[in-house]
Formats: structure tokens, C-alpha cells, sequence
């Protein structure tokens, strides 16, 4: 099933501490780890930032199977971008040599330091998705956002676009599933090897995926303003989670993780 | 052309939930059959449908097509799947290209690929000069014939009709129909999976009944319908001509129910009104 | 009431009509079955009752608000809720309680407000256990109480539904249907519902046919059922007792015509040939 490889989108219900965080304070939490990510640049560094994923993970309480299985797929790119690395960047110290490809100590190191970060960015965005319910998430956005509206940035339509585009992937994995069935049952067969194959066999996917999606725009558009949205103006919010204490603590806490890292880096 | 099942169970796998959608099912087609398989929702009726066409391997026994099993990741060769809603897979950039689809990836080509394409247009009844145009461009019901042409075009031996009437308004569904039994008469292999006893009743001489994961009846379809008992133990509810014969034999009148589609009823019924009581 | 006089719709880029000159009345309370065949205007004619099409000619008015004046949209679209064939291109949200808000947030109602009517809304619609639950987890027949569901937070007086039952298991459709005539008996509401499926037309009071966008046959089912061979040449089928009745009656039993259940033509065949 498609839906369990790909985490994004679906939220994990639960009640653990990570859970119970404003939204507000996660999203900026998380742009705060992507800092700290790019941020720390030797091995101390890396170990700190994954010590902190892995704290964080504990805090939120999924599974690991669970995270694991979503993100079996970048750990292919992750494999790619090690292996480009270790033969593109040059270096002192050849590991091993054949004909033109040299694999050097040091594009294999960075290899590996791209290859973490990589994994532990996608990583921590997957965890933030799987504890924050999507409309917690968009509406956090849109409070974050809200001071731009100033200078007419449409933070309301940016919400809810990112809103909607949360609710319908499951939705539209399923139906990938269900044209990929179709395909097949036609004799197309889905992941050969070479890359000239997969190109043509993106075709009858995608096209049909692309047709009905902009069939369920329209659909949608419709329902929309059957239901009374005229856009964000006069709109109110139902349900709005309030900054607590717990919140200004745990960005406190990330503020100076942060701030330790980058201390770290220039001393 | 055999199809032959034996003992075949499917066991839907997640990491979550693990759940039994058919067991032990026994049974096998030979060519030129027309077998319509219904049930009450959930019977696992489409399951079985995948199973057919080699979309699906059992999980415990084997599905065979001419003694062979179907190999992974490829479909029974020579035969075919309608799904509901066919022409949600189309995308080639003519219709040429989308109905040639099929028969391209069990190897043909050249003049032997054209003529299967054009056949396939013809036997759906759409103008040869069709074949360049886009088929975003047709109406709903072009489209449709484009699609179904399109497995037309792969399923030399068998099709099967998962549900294929959804959403379609009568003289499309009567197309449709027709379409199933001139292919039968020329020697395919029909599977035709529905919830409409109606049509059923009209279609096949051959029905099996799916409840709960597992066959419940498989036999003629008259025999299964003139039995309010046996009908309601498979989980079914009787066709409306069935039903209205019984109830008037239940009240004194001397016929014999037999029917089961609606005009078969009118037949039966005004005969018993004019006085033909059954000898 | 809604009031249709005299409407015309002109399809985009072309001068083809996809409606002319429809005139109807819809009162409060009555339950109304669209049907016709494909292509007979039918989707686009119920878009004129909440103002998503306008006509090109002629008017629609509800309660007396014209849909074509922009600030009665909002008024109207309280008082006509609408229900789409397809179940998921309607859901907004991430859960189903969330999504039965959108209304009630759209209009800008207080959240203790808003809670009031998402809970009521959970109560008549059964919907109450799966209130957390996200949409790609529903059934389609879960996905459309949800979307009528939606319909019941705003206070509606007409709900209109697009063959909403067309994209559904077909043994489950029961489903939708029953929680809609259980609507029509609590509310008082008027239903107008367009269908495929011929059986459904049965429920209504009065059934409307159109056919290339006019209209074509209006009465309630047992009138506008009772002849087989003229809803076959406009292409549309019978449900399968008037079918039957309809057929027997050609057979010369002209008294068995009309009849739309199986029990009601048992009844009337007796008649004929009392049995002792």
C-alpha cells in the first residue's frame, strides 16, 4: 500500500508531550532544527543534532517501525547522495580507484555529513506532520504568517491551500494505486530499471492522475462556494489551540540548542 | 482456455490489519462460458475479479490459466479488465496510441497492431477515422468505447467486467451488455461481476454466488433465483420478476414461478391471466 | 419556494442550449426526483437553485432573493444546501467534525456557536463515533452523510443532491437514502435529488424529466412511470415494477398499469384473476 511509505500528510494520533505543543511553536521549533542542521559542521555537531531528533522522537511517541517505513525511501537518496559525493569532490586520500571514478576520504565524509542531514530533514518534517493535526499545522502557519498580510501577502489563501493539499494526498495516492491497477492489468508494468523506461511508464500515470485532478479542483471549487466560502474575510476558526507555557519553554530550549551549536561552530 | 482455481484464499496484508477477503475457492471456466459473479458487498467479489485477471496472486493455493500460474507483476496474458469508470485510465496522446497500449505490451506490432486496433474500434462501434483524434476530446461516451476498446485490444481469451454499469444511464448499459454477448458468441470467455440480479439474470448461464469471502451457489442462475430460501441464505435479495411470480403462487395461483428476469414474469403472468393454468 | 421562470443556459463557447425555457416551482416540504438522460441538462439545471450557474435568460429566485444579485448568494446558499455525486471533491478538511465546521467558520459564526451545530449536525447524521476520523478512512456511503452532514449545520429549508448516490456501492446506497427521507420527515426540508437510478425517483413526490435540456414529463412516479415506451425512446429505463406493470398492461391488462411496488401489483393481479 502506497499510503504507509509515505508519511507525509497523515497525522498520528496520540497525546504524547509533542502532541500537545501549540503548532506555532513546532513549526518554528522545526525551522530551528533545519538551522541547527545546516548549522553544525563537524562530527560533535552531527552527533548533538541527532541526539536531539531522537530525544524529540521519544517525546512524541511513534513508533519507530512506523517513522522507518516512510522514510525507506529517501534512504535511497541518501545512498545516492553519498556515493555522488565520495566520487565528485575531490580530496587527498584515495580510497579506491577505477579507470576515471576515484573515491576519495573526503567525499566519502561528506558524502556521509549530506547523506545525515538529508535524512534527519526529512525526518524531523515527517515527525512534525505525523504529531500535528493538518489543520492545526496550516492554521499555525497562517497565525505565523499573519503579520505579512500587511504588505498583502494572501497568508489565508496560502493556509488553506496547504490545508487542502494535505487533506487530498492520502486521497490521491489511493487513486494512483487504483490507476496503476488499470495500467497493469493493460500490460504496463511498473519499475524497471533503466531510467528511459521509468520516464515512459510515468505517462499513463501521471496523465490520468493530472485529468482527474483537475476535475476535483473544479469539484471542489464548487462544493466550496456552495457551502458559503467567499474567501477569508469574515471567516472565524472553529477550534484555536493557545500558547502555553510548555510552548515558550520548548522554544527557549531549541533558541539556545541553537544558539550552543553555533557558538560551537565559530569558536 | 481453462481458468481453474483450487482452493485459493486472499489475505489483504498491511502493517495494521490483516484480513481474510476470500477462502478456499474452488471452481473452473472453460472457454466460451459466460459466469457472473454477485454477492453482497464486502463478499469479495472484485478480489476475486484481480485473481482472474492475474492482477493478484492467492495468498494460499493457485489460480491457473491453462495450467499455468501468472507471473509476478504481469497480468494473465489474453485477458482483459474493465474496471468501473474506464475512462479515467486514458492518456495517450490519440486514440490510436491508447487502444494500441494494450496490445503493445504483450509484444505486437506493425500491420499485426494495426489491424487488432482497428478491429477494436470496430467492434465498439467507433469510426476508424477516429484513431487520430484525442480522446480528451470525446464525449463521456466515446471515451468509454476508446477504453474499452483499449482492453478489447489485450484480451484475446477472456474479459471480465468488474461493476461496469456504475454510473452509466441505460442505453449505455444496454451497449454494454450487447457488447459482452457478441463477444461471448465469438468464442471469449466472459466474467461479468454485478449486484444487479436483473441482469444477471438476463446475461449468464452461469452464476457464482460470494458470501462472506467464499462460494455460496454456483449454478444456473434460474435455479438459484426461483428459491426464496436458497437466495436469502447466499445473502441476496430476490429479482423483482422472481419475487412477484412467487408471491401470486402463494395466493392460490397455479403456475410455476420458474422465471426470473422481468419479461420472462410478464410472459408467465399474463399466460396464467388468460386462463393457460399449468397442466 | 423556489421559483424557476423561464430559464436558459447557453453551454461556454458555444451556442448550444444546455436549458431553455424552464419554468418550475419548488415548494417548501415536497420531495422532487430529477430524472433524464445524459445530456438532458440535468446537473447544470440544479446549479441555478443556489446561484453556482446563473441563467442567461429568465430568472431563479428563493424565498424571493434573485440569484443573480450577488449579496443574496450568501442568504440563498444557507437556505440551499447542496450535496455533490462525488463523494471526496466536497470534503475540505482533515476530519470529519473539522469539515462539518467549514460551513459554520465560513459564515462567521461565534466557535461556541459553531459547536452547537457541528454537535447536532454529528447527532442526526449517525456520524457521532467517527467524528476524528480523516476522510481517506471513510466509505463513500460515510463520505456522503458527511457532506449532508455539512448541509445540516446550515439551517437549511432545500437540499439539493447531485446523484449522490450514482458513485456508491450499490448495496450500501440504502444507506445515504434512508438518512436523507429521514431529513425530509424531521426537518419538514424540500428535497430536490437528481438520480440514475430509477428506483430512487419512487421515493419522491413528484418526479421532473427533462430531456435535451427542456422539459419533458412532470407528475408523481405511478403517472410519470406508468408507460415504458415513452421513457424508452428518450432512452431512460422504468423502475422494475412499473416496468413489469407496464408490460403487462401491453399484454392487455390495462388495469395493472401504474402499479410501483411488488406488493401493490400483486394486489391489482389478483383483481383480475381472483383465485379461491
Amino acid at each position: 500500500m502506497l499510503k504507509e511509505n509515505f508519511l507525509l500528510g497523515q497525522y498520528f494520533p496520540g497525546n504524547s508531550p509533542a502532541h500537545r505543543l501549540d503548532a506555532r511553536s513546532k513549526l518554528i521549533i522545526s525551522l530551528l532544527y533545519m538551522a541547527a542542521l545546516f548549522t553544525a559542521n563537524d562530527w560533535w555537531g552531527y552527533l548533538v543534532v541527532t541526539l536531539i531528533f531522537v530525544a524529540v522522537l521519544a517525546f512524541s511517541r511513534v513508533p519507530i517501525s512506523l517513522l522507518w517505513k516512510g522514510l525507506r525511501i529517501i534512504v535511497i537518496f541518501v545512498v545516492i547522495t553519498v556515493i555522488l559525493n565520495s566520487l565528485m569532490i575531490p580530496g587527498e586520500r584515495v580510497l579506491w580507484q577505477w579507470k576515471a571514478l576515484t573515491v576519495t576520504y573526503e567525499g566519502l565524509m561528506q558524502g556521509f555529513k549530506l547523506g545525515l542531514r538529508l535524512l534527519l530533514l526529512v525526518a524531523f518534517a515527517s515527525l512534525l506532520t505525523l504529531v500535528t493535526k493538518p489543520l492545526d499545522l496550516t492554521d499555525g502557519l497562517e497565525r505565523l504568517l499573519s503579520p505579512l498580510e500587511k504588505i498583502k501577502v494572501p497568508t489565508h489563501e496560502i493556509a488553506m491551500i496547504m490545508s487542502i493539499a494535505l487533506r487530498f494526498i492520502p486521497t490521491i495516492l489511493d487513486e494512483m494505486e487504483r490507476i496503476m491497477l488499470a495500467q497493469r492489468a493493460r500490460g504496463a508494468v511498473f519499475g524497471g530499471k533503466k531510467l528511459k523506461e521509468k520516464l515512459s511508464q510515468i505517462v499513463p500515470l501521471m496523465v490520468p492522475l493530472f485529468v482527474s485532478s483537475f476535475r476535483r479542483a473544479d469539484d471542489l471549487a464548487q462544493a466550496m462556494e456552495a457551502r458559503c466560502y467567499f474567501g477569508g474575510a469574515g471567516r472565524t476558526h472553529w477550534r484555536r489551540s493557545k500558547w502555553q507555557n510548555r510552548d515558550t519553554v520548548a522554544l527557549i530550549l531549541f533558541v539556545v540548542l541553537w544558539l550552543g551549536l553555533l557558538a560551537w561552530r565559530l569558536l | 482456455m481453462q481458468i481453474e482455481f483450487k482452493g485459493a484464499d486472499y489475505t489483504y496484508q498491511s502493517p495494521t490489519i490483516s484480513s481474510l477477503a476470500l477462502t478456499n475457492i474452488d471452481f473452473s471456466v472453460k472457454k466460451g462460458e459466460f459466469v457472473a459473479f454477485i454477492g453482497p458487498s464486502g463478499s469479495g467479489k472484485s478480489t476475486l475479479a484481480m485473481l482472474l485477471a492475474g492482477l493478484f496472486l492467492p495468498t494460499v493455493g493457485e489460480v491457473l490459466l491453462n495450467g499455468e500460474k501468472a507471473k509476478k507483476n504481469s497480468v494473465f496474458p489474453g485477458v482483459g479488465i474493465v474496471f468501473q469508470y474506464p475512462e479515467q485510465q486514458l492518456f495517450g496522446e490519440t486514440v490510436f496510441e491508447e487502444i494500441a497500449f494494450s496490445a503493445k505490451n504483450h509484444g505486437m506490432s506493425g500491420a499485426e497492431l494495426e489491424n487488432t486496433v482497428y478491429d477494436a474500434l470496430r467492434v465498439v462501434g467507433l469510426p476508424l477515422d477516429f484513431a487520430t483524434r484525442s480522446p480528451f476530446g470525446l464525449s463521456g461516451g466515446e471515451k468509454r468505447r476508446v477504453a474499452i476498446a483499449s482492453v478489447l485490444s489485450g484480451s484475446r481469451e477472456a474479459m471480465i467486467f468488474d461493476e461496469p454499469t456504475a454510473g452509466v444511464d441505460l442505453s449505455g448499459q444496454r451497449w454494454l451488455r450487447e457488447l459482452a454477448i457478441r463477444e461471448n458468441s465469438l468464442g471469449k470467455t466472459i466474467f461479468w461481476v454485478s449486484h444487479n440480479m436483473e441482469e444477471v439474470a438476463k446475461l449468464a448461464s452461469r452464476v457464482i454466488v460470494l458470501n462472506d469471502g467464499q462460494i455460496a451457489f454456483d449454478g444456473d442462475p434460474q435455479q438459484l433465483f426461483s428459491d426464496g430460501e436458497k437466495v436469502a441464505a447466499c445473502g441476496l435479495i430476490m429479482p423483482k420478476g422472481a419475487e412477484f411470480l412467487q408471491k401470486i403462487k402463494a395466493q392460490g395461483a397455479n403456475i410455476a414461478a420458474a422465471a426470473v428476469t422481468l419479461e420472462g414474469a410478464a410472459i408467465e403472468a399474463a399466460a396464467w391471466l388468460r386462463g393457460d393454468d399449468r397442466a | 419556494m423556489i421559483k424557476i421562470e423561464n430559464i436558459s443556459h447557453r453551454y461556454a463557447d458555444s451556442d448550444r442550449k444546455a436549458l431553455s425555457g424552464l419554468s418550475l416551482n419548488i415548494e417548501k416540504g415536497r420531495f422532487l426526483a430529477i430524472i433524464g438522460p445524459n445530456g438532458s441538462g440535468k446537473s447544470t439545471f440544479i446549479r441555478h437553485l443556489n446561484g453556482l450557474f446563473l441563467p442567461n435568460e429568465g430568472k431563479v429566485t428563493v424565498d424571493g432573493l434573485d440569484t443573480a444579485d450577488e449579496k443574496n448568494l450568501r442568504p440563498i446558499r444557507e437556505k440551499v444546501a447542496f450535496v455533490f455525486q462525488n463523494p471526496d471533491n466536497q470534503i475540505v478538511a482533515s476530519s470529519v467534525e473539522e469539515d462539518i465546521a467549514f460551513g459554520p467558520e465560513n459564515l462567521g459564526l461565534a466557535p461556541a456557536e459553531i459547536d452547537r451545530r457541528v454537535e447536532a449536525a454529528l447527532a442526526a447524521c449517525n456520524l457521532m463515533a467517527l467524528r476524528d476520523k480523516p476522510p481517506y478512512l471513510l466509505s463513500g456511503g460515510e463520505k456522503q452523510r458527511l457532506a449532508i452532514a455539512g448541509a445540516c449545520t446550515m439551517d437549511f429549508d432545500y437540499l439539493v443532491l447531485d446523484e449522490p448516490t450514482s458513485m456508491l456501492d450499490p448495496l450500501l446506497r440504502h444507506q445515504v437514502i434512508n438518512l436523507i427521507c429521514q431529513l425530509h420527515e424531521t426537518r419538514g426540508c424540500a428535497i430536490v435529488f437528481v438520480t440514475n437510478i430509477m428506483e430512487e425517483a419512487l421515493l419522491a413526490d413528484d418526479v421532473l424529466i427533462l430531456r435535451d435540456g427542456q422539459f419533458f414529463a412532470y407528475g408523481p412516479p405511478p403517472e410519470v412511470f406508468a408507460d415504458r415506451l415513452i421513457l424508452e425512446e428518450i432512452g431512460l429505463g422504468l423502475p422494475e415494477i412499473s416496468y413489469l406493470s407496464s408490460l403487462l398492461a401491453e399484454a392487455g391488462y390495462p388495469s395493472l398499469r401504474g402499479a410501483v411496488s411488488v406488493d401493490e401489483l400483486v394486489n391489482k393481479t389478483m383483481e383480475v384473476r381472483p383465485c379461491k
